[in-house]
């Protein structure tokens, strides 16, 4: 690695990593400003609340993606059963639905007069006068996001145990170890930081939640927040909470970071194949399918027909208010889409060329934005569009209320998505590629748009695509960041949920959910074609 | 010295009904070296596999000191075997240091330490045991592949191209330290290797594997 260059390509890099930090930097000044009387009320009053809340939630969903997330991963990867082939990818599937879109689905569905409560009555399972308890509480809140954020840590886990050197368990073998042993003392503590890694992607999107925690009710540090500012009207308070919360929020990203670094030390190239996968038979045949079947139900299938079975009630389906909300939405994703991309070009070609510590560590710190919470995010950018519109206070207000915000949030948390799409791109073909250029007279710049662009093509593509479908299920930063009367699809549905009119919210919902399955499908075609290099 | 230690008796094995081995018939005395070379897919790797119970033969017998391995209703599990089969892949486990990869096959004895010291020492590289399998350089991996599969005092050693991928300077380093301690401790062991000279250098017999028959050479 190369030291640090006074370059344009360097200098360019630097601005935009600061440019990027500027609205946490922020968010961390307010611990500065003072502590006022709201802040102290918080204290007194319901920052335990905000905190106990919030630490069961993250308990009680670590637990439960723990639970789902590892043993269906184990079971696609070690045995096969019936449905194991197309259950493999369909565990994925809840992805597609946000965590506030499968709140609002559940707490239909557990209404007096919901679906739940409608088949369990006609099935005599309960009275016609009684009710399944409601999803609206604590427990309920931890089995949605647990429902809905498992898929993390199967992905991440049925991707270690993949790579799981199918030598290195066969020498434990012979080496005297049998099922058990092998299993806890070999294949248990090498897909460890795997799980880990997968937990506190979980932890770090339950504590960013707005939307889900929101519709329950439940008092977390988001919701806390958010009632701070736009109830109390007190921002640097709520800057202040956002200060604990991203602290928390911080440690979690470092350990993530660190565990996935350690599970890249298992990778191999001997992976399993599919001719190694157990075949069950009998009880535990379907018990196997019975539990990895579940999770897809509840975590899509359930909620896809629930929301199929509202759009069939609604009269007027492509209402004004869903075609200027789509537009608006897709108006956005691509914009943002793009910006993203071009910038992760940028960021790694300059990483390619300079192979400098400085920019491997900009694009490192810059990729860190998709853990900080969008609140938090939309908090910091207009606290800092604020003071840029103060400072040209003569000319009026320019980027405050404005698309520039939005689109400055979307780029900072999805950079992480482009970076990691192109970067695996770049590595796909060789530096004496830009070597020979070079020495046939190319420029940087003609290495980069007659060279690398075209052969970067369908990561470019698939970049942008992902950064579409992060955009589209957005719905803290756009919430307050949009214009006056600016709605986007993930607005519309939260604006119908919250004056529960969520029958209209269908197509809406609809159209996030197919959007959604657009990283789905990419991430299916990953695993598949590393299975195939295998 | 007990003759016909292990005995492969009439071993057939095929997949998706295509034949890889064809009436296998071996016998191999107590401490005795042999090796079995032959071309790339010949089925070298798959006859190893097969004795260290890996793999299940399609027909045929296998017996250890007179006691079967497996036949057609008996199939002892891998783990149950004691033998040592050291491949050409990375397999220390590499959540694990050097001394604790050697210790995971001492089976609950109390002097476990002293001896997987005492098997790094024989190779030389005691040196090493603080360190994780990442930080060592491929000879000395192979070294504590080795040691870790001896220090289990295996009653056949099985060798499926231990030392390929090493220069020629590292293995006529580690070709002594083989043969001694296989010697020392009167090892049955059996190698597949498509080096002819290595062969050579280690084997009491020498074999060809071709179109799935075995042939002395």
């Amino acid at each position: 690695m190369k030291q640090f260059n006074l370059n344009f390509w360097n200098i360019f890099t630097s601005f935009i990593a600061l440019t990027f930090s500027v609205p946490i930097i922020l968010v961390f000044l307010s611990l500065f400003f003072g502590f006022n009387d709201n802040f102290d009320h918080i204290v007194n009053v319901v920052l335990l609340e905000y905190s106990l809340n919030s630490l069961l939630l993250v308990v009680g969903v670590s637990l439960i993606v723990l639970f789902i997330g590892v043993i269906s991963a184990l079971l696609v990867t070690t045995f096969r059963f019936t449905g194991s082939k197309i259950l493999e990818w369909a565990l994925i599937l809840p992805l597609a639905i946000p965590p506030y879109l499968l709140a609002y689905v559940m707490t239909e569905m557990f209404e007096y007069s919901g679906s739940a409560n409608s088949i369990f009555r006609s099935l005599n399972l309960i009275s016609e006068d009684a009710a399944l308890p409601t999803i609206r509480s604590l427990s309920g809140a931890i089995i949605v996001f647990g429902i809905a954020l498992y898929p993390y840590v199967y992905l991440i886990t049925r991707v270690a145990l993949m790579n799981i050197s199918k030598p290195i368990l066969e020498s434990a073998r012979v080496l005297g170890s049998n099922n058990f042993k092998s299993f806890t003392k070999i294949v248990l503590p090498l897909i460890r930081p795997a799980i880990f890694a997968g937990l506190a992607l979980v932890c770090m999107e339950t504590l960013s939640d707005f939307g889900a925690v929101q519709h329950f009710a439940i008092p977390t540090f988001t919701t806390g927040i958010f009632r701070t500012w736009l109830g109390m009207y007190d921002l640097i308070t709520a800057m202040q909470l956002a200060s604990i919360l991203l602290l928390v929020i911080c440690l979690m990203i470092f350990l993530e970071r660190k565990q996935r670094a350690n599970a890249e030390y298992s990778l191999s190239n001997d992976s399993r194949e599919d001719s190694d996968l157990i075949q069950l038979k009998g009880i535990k045949n379907f018990l196997a399918s019975f539990f990895c079947l579940v999770p897809v139900l509840a975590g899509f299938i359930i909620p896809l027909s629930e929301i199929i079975s509202w759009s069939v009630e609604i009269t007027n389906i492509f209402s004004i208010k869903f075609i200027y909300a789509s537009l608006n939405t897709m108006l956005l994703a691509i914009t943002a889409g793009i910006i993203t991309t071009m910038l992760a070009i940028l960021f790694n070609f300059n990483l390619r060329i300079s192979k400098s510590k400085h920019s491997k560590l900009i694009n490192d710190f810059i990729s860190m934005g998709y853990g900080v919470p969008g609140l938090i995010l939309a908090i910091g950018i207009t606290q800092c569009l604020t003071y840029f519109d103060l400072i040209l206070s003569d000319i009026g207000i320019i980027v405050t209320g404005s698309l520039f915000g939005l689109i400055f949030a979307y780029v900072i948390k999805s950079y992480a998505l482009t970076n990691n799409v192109l970067e695996s791109n770049y590595k796909q073909f060789s530096t004496s590629i830009d070597e020979s250029a070079r020495i046939l007279g190319a420029s940087k710049y003609t290495l980069l748009g007659n060279i690398h662009i075209p052969l970067l093509k369908t990561g470019i593509f698939t970049s942008v695509l992902l950064v579409v479908s992060e955009v589209v299920k957005e719905l803290p930063a756009t919430l307050i960041l949009r214009p006056f009367n600016f709605d986007t699809l993930a607005v519309t549905v939260y604006t119908y949920a919250s004056e529960e009119r969520i029958y209209e919210a269908a197509f809406p919902a609809l159209f996030i959910i197919l959007i959604g399955l657009i990283p789905i499908y990419f991430i299916s075609n990953m695993i598949r074609s590393s299975k195939g290099l295998n | 010295m007990k003759k016909n230690f292990l005995n492969l008796k009439n071993i057939f094995y095929e997949i998706n009904s295509q034949p890889i081995l064809k009436n296998i018939n071996l016998s191999i005395n107590e401490g005795e070296f042999v090796s079995i070379i032959g071309k790339s897919g010949s089925g070298k790797t798959t006859l190893l596999k097969i004795i260290s119970g890996l793999k299940k033969q399609t027909q045929g017998e296998m017996l250890l000191n007179d006691e079967i391995l497996s036949n057609e209703n008996i199939f002892l599990e891998p783990e149950n075997r004691n033998l040592g089969l050291v491949v050409q892949e990375k397999v220390l486990f590499p959540h694990l240091k050097v001394l604790a990869n050697v210790e995971f096959g001492i089976s609950k004895e109390a002097n476990k330490k002293e001896k997987a010291i005492e098997m790094l020492n024989k190779f030389h590289i005691s040196s090493l045991i603080e360190k994780y399998p990442h930080e060592i350089s491929g000879g000395e991996a192979q070294r504590v592949a080795l040691a870790r599969t001896l220090v289990t005092k295996p009653k056949v050693l099985l060798l499926d191209e231990p030392f390929n991928g090493l220069d020629e300077e590292l293995k006529k380093d580690i070709y002594p330290d083989v043969k001694k301690i296989l010697n020392d401790n009167k090892i049955t062991t059996i190698m597949v290797s498509h080096n002819t000279s290595e062969v050579k250098n280690l084997s009491d017999r020498i074999f060809n594997l071709e179109n799935g028959a075995l042939k002395e050479l």
